[in-house]
């Protein structure tokens, strides 16, 4: 917690100095000796705005994350990026452009099924649900915040006394996020969270929303402990 | 500087501006306020911070940048180190570094608070205004771009602390909801395309 706290007032601070300092270059340069900016240097600023603009465009594509894959491996966000231009050209309107645009995205990934998770996890020490190096977890190969881990696993109605591995990849110098993550798990109920090296054997099959599915009771997912909800 | 004011009307004169900037600021509290709203959202559902609010006002003010309140997010959720993130804020405000220029004149002889906060806000529909501020007189101008900066910049920070308080209160539907970034930097590029359009 304390970790996190710091880590994001520093973040916050990285990100208002470059940008400050992005702002006041133009003054630094060029206020106190009275001089004009050359012509040349606004007109460079037209031409290589659009392109970085270009490529974060590309790179906040390539950063989507529809699931099991990939987002730009599937139509949905050049059909919501279409109507987003679309309706900037005719309108004007950035606000309305960006949240139907958005919309749309959302709603297409809804009904296409492209649920961000399987539809069943293997809580299998082989091949643990959880991994972590360096600093990232991942649950099912997905990238994660630490804080969202606990909900993924009520949402597939895993057993509050099931041990939970967690993988270790990599070389762990640092073992401060292994044991934030296992704190997590401890505070939200999950009293069995354990660190391995390797891959055993001893397997598990949970499905996603047993519950609802009318699956609870059955042998592979007994009830959970009371205080479940 | 003085003997202008009281040409002009002293107070009465910057009550005028001042209003004249609350009307035109009225589009900017339609659009920081909701698209505020949407990065709290973002960032309480998805940066895994603790205290979502307080850090979404926070860095709402210490960026007054929608895209990088937008980008940082998913650095933030996967602790990505420090550099990354500075990398990260000079590509997604790259162009803020351009809309100084045509404020150096104008700004001159403000005092070092004033001009600070200024220069710390100069975000793109905030510059707009600035720029199509048809206040001749100096002193004035100066006064506007101020009330301009800190009614908007109020704006942006309320609308982004809200959000994230009823991010993390609602359960607000999210999956995608990340896709707003690609939406704003698409609104951003295309704005850009069409003002390169119009020049030729």
């Amino acid at each position: 917690m304390e970790e996190k706290v710091i880590y994001m007032l520093s973040a916050v601070a990285v990100g208002w100095a470059v940008t400050f300092a992005l702002r006041a270059l133009p003054f630094a340069l060029f206020a106190g000796r009275g001089r004009n900016p050359p012509q040349g240097v606004e007109r460079f600023g037209k031409v290589v705005s659009p392109v970085v603009i270009a490529g974060l465009v590309v790179y906040s594509y390539s950063t989507l994350d529809a699931g099991g894959g990939p987002a730009w491996l599937t139509p949905w966000p050049y059909l919501a990026g279409a109507l987003t231009v679309a309706l900037q050209l005719a309108f004007r309107n950035s606000l309305a452009s960006i949240v139907a645009g958005t919309a749309l995205y959302m709603s297409l990934l809804s009904f296409s099924g492209c649920s961000s998770l399987p539809d069943s996890i293997e809580l299998d020490s082989r091949h643990p649900v959880l991994s972590i190096s360096g600093s990232s977890v991942k649950f099912a190969d997905r990238l994660v915040s630490f804080n969202k881990v606990p909900r993924l696993l009520k949402s597939y109605d895993v057993p509050y006394d099931r041990p939970i591995h967690i993988l270790a990849e990599g070389d762990l110098h640092d073992l401060r996020p292994a044991r934030q993550l296992m704190a997590v798990l401890c505070k939200a109920g999950y009293t069995r969270p354990v660190l391995v090296r390797e891959r055993h054997t001893e397997s598990m099959t949970v499905e996603r929303d047993a519950h609802e599915r009318g699956m609870r009771g059955s042998p592979m997912a007994p009830p959970p402990p009371e205080r479940r909800r | 500087m003085l003997r202008q004011f009281s040409r002009q009307g002293g107070r009465g004169a910057r009550f005028a501006v001042f209003s004249r900037a609350v009307v035109d600021t009225l589009p900017i509290l339609m659009g920081y306020s909701t698209m505020g709203f949407a990065a709290g959202v973002l960032m309480s559902v998805e940066s895994g911070a603790p205290f979502a609010p307080l850090w979404a006002g926070l860095s709402a003010f210490a960026f007054v940048s929608g895209t990088l309140s937008f980008a940082i997010v998913p650095a933030l959720a996967s602790s990505e180190s420090l550099v990354h993130i500075a990398v990260l804020a000079l590509c997604v405000n790259f162009r803020y570094a351009f809309y100084g220029f045509s404020m150096i004149g104008r700004w001159k002889n403000i005092p070092l608070l004033q001009k600070l906060f200024l220069v710390h806000s100069l975000a793109d529909e905030i510059y707009a205004l600035d720029v199509a501020c048809a206040v001749e007189d100096p002193a004035m101008n100066r006064f506007y771009c101020l009330c301009n900066h800190a009614l908007s910049v109020m704006y942006w920070v309320c609308g982004t602390t809200l959000g994230a308080v009823a991010g993390a209160a609602l359960p607000i539907p999210s999956k995608g909801i990340e896709f707003a970034m690609v939406a704003l930097f698409l609104v951003i590029f295309t704005d850009q395309m069409r003002d390169a359009w119009k020049k030729r």
